[in-house]
């Protein structure tokens, strides 16, 4: 619940996002699913776009456990809280989507 | 629309708290998470950003006075109305029989069906356009249809490439991949979506009769749709005008692409085999079905979205495709049949594309790598 969810990753860059939004991925509103591109060799965080975007146009690979542990991690120590807060955490709490009744 | 997380529903979790708060306590579970240990700054720079035009939302644009011209006799042309949505687009099918396109095989009709069904469904929009232009309908489409026509001609096509990507194409697999074949077998990447996307813009896939009107349900998009032929999957890029495949609001480099989001190594495409196996939109085509995709080698109008709150100047913003004015950060390309080693021209690599020192040097690496192995290769590296 509400908690950075790194989904994908392709060489030293990962994307990530909003672990509640996970279950609308590919669905009916995939296209509401943002992400935040981390480039963690080069230290650069991108603005938020759609997460759908990036999966079109690249061949992420989908992350497993032991990568998101570690993918967290780097973002910890690459990054200071400020960062992590004001270009990851709250535009992707902004774009969360609200499932619908 | 995504709801703003404010907005939250009293059954979503319901507490009032403001972004910050929400941000903070996220924060505080991620480093409890890791040890609970609190993080001090890490003393480095801030971090730069590409800055990243928001597709879909309106831009400044420098408007020219529009050259209004008399209506012509082309305006008076018959054609078949039961058929055709426009003269314009009569004359453009004369010759789609003879058009082949390396593709999927229900492509050529399943374009037809989305240009007749677009331009009908936008019919408005280009009334609205015309007006504004001080034109007849049928003369703003023939103008319009130019337009395309011209800046397409004058354009060659590109492939934004991470840098990893260009090692594995150059050195692995001797060709583009999609996510569709790197995904993981019951992950949470569902690709229904975009399954479903190629399904309805290029027919790839899609069950005979299937009905796309209605109501999208995951169940509904069968599973061949989107487990077959993933090795054929269309491959993304994009078209420009300018040499090096510059493409953002100023229609050079620097500064950065506005794709480089996607990768900061440019391929170009060699434009004979571009003509043979590409359609292309305006704009980013997600979400943008309505607007569809047509071949290079013949694109149609439809594929130029107009906005109905943007239709001032429609054609005067149709200048260069290296620098997109009409409300879209970056045009599209859909390379069909598998994008290889074979189709790409050259390589360009340069510091003022977002790609650092590292970065050129990797691509050297690579390249060379590539070019022992493959010495007869015509295909070009080039730092700018």
């Amino acid at each position: 619940m509400n908690e950075l969810y790194p989904v994908a990753k392709l060489g030293d860059e990962v994307l990530v996002v909003n672990k509640d939004d996970i279950p609308f991925i590919g669905k009916e509103r995939a296209i509401d699913v943002k992400c935040i591109n981390v480039d963690l060799k080069h230290k650069e965080i991108d603005p938020i776009t759609e997460l759908e975007k990036h999966l079109k146009f690249n061949p992420w690979e989908e992350t497993d456990e032991e990568q998101r542990t570690s993918i967290l991690q780097s973002l910890a120590s690459t990054f200071s809280d400020q960062e992590i807060l004001e270009k990851i955490i709250e535009p992707l709490a902004e774009s969360l989507i609200e499932p619908k009744e | 629309m995504a709801e703003t997380f404010m907005d939250m529903s009293p059954g979503f979790e319901a507490k009032k708290k403001t972004i910050k708060e929400v941000g903070a306590d996220i924060l505080s579970r991620f480093r409890t998470r890791l040890g609970g240990a609190s993080s001090s700054a890490v003393d480095l720079e801030l971090p730069t950003t590409k800055p990243l035009s928001e597709p879909g939302e309106a831009e400044a644009f420098e408007t020219t006075e529009a050259t209004i011209q008399e209506p012509t006799a082309f305006a008076e042309v018959s054609y078949d109305k039961n058929e055709f949505p426009s003269a314009a687009t009569e004359k453009y099918f004369r010759e789609w029989e003879a058009l082949n396109i390396e593709a999927n095989p229900e492509i050529k009709a399943k374009m037809r069906k989305n240009i007749l069904d677009s331009e009908k469904e936008h019919q408005e929009i280009y009334e609205q356009a015309a007006e504004s232009a001080g034109l007849t309908v049928e003369l703003f489409k023939q103008k319009l249809q130019e337009k395309v026509e011209q800046v397409v001609r004058e354009s060659n096509f590109f492939r934004a490439t991470h840098v990893d990507v260009l090692d594995k194409v150059l050195n692995d697999s001797g060709r583009y991949k999609s996510q569709f074949e790197t995904n993981r077998s019951n992950g949470c990447l569902n690709q229904r979506y975009r399954a479903q996307a190629e399904m309805q813009m290029f027919g790839f896939n899609e069950p005979d009769g299937f009905d796309h009107s209605s109501i999208y349900r995951e169940e509904d998009i069968p599973e061949e749709a989107v487990k077959n032929s993933n090795e054929f999957r269309p491959i993304y890029g994009y078209f420009s005008d300018n040499e090096f495949g510059a493409i953002n609001d100023e229609g050079t480099i620097p500064p950065s692409n506005d794709v480089t989001q996607y990768g900061e190594v440019t391929v170009k495409v060699k434009r004979e085999r571009a003509m043979q196996k590409t359609t292309l939109t305006f704009q980013d085509s997600l979400g943008q079905m309505n607007w569809p995709p047509t071949p290079a080698s013949k694109p149609h109008f439809v594929s130029m979205r107009i906005k109905d709150y943007s239709v001032d100047g429609v054609l005067e913003k149709i200048e260069r495709t290296s620098k997109t004015n009409w409300g879209s950060s970056y045009t599209e390309a859909q390379f069909h049949g598998q994008l290889r080693i074979d189709d790409i021209e050259a390589i360009y690599i340069s510091t003022k594309n977002g790609l650092d020192r590292d970065g050129v040097e990797d691509v050297r690496r690579i390249y060379n790598k590539f070019k022992e192995a493959h010495p007869d290769s015509d295909i070009k590296l080039i730092e700018y």
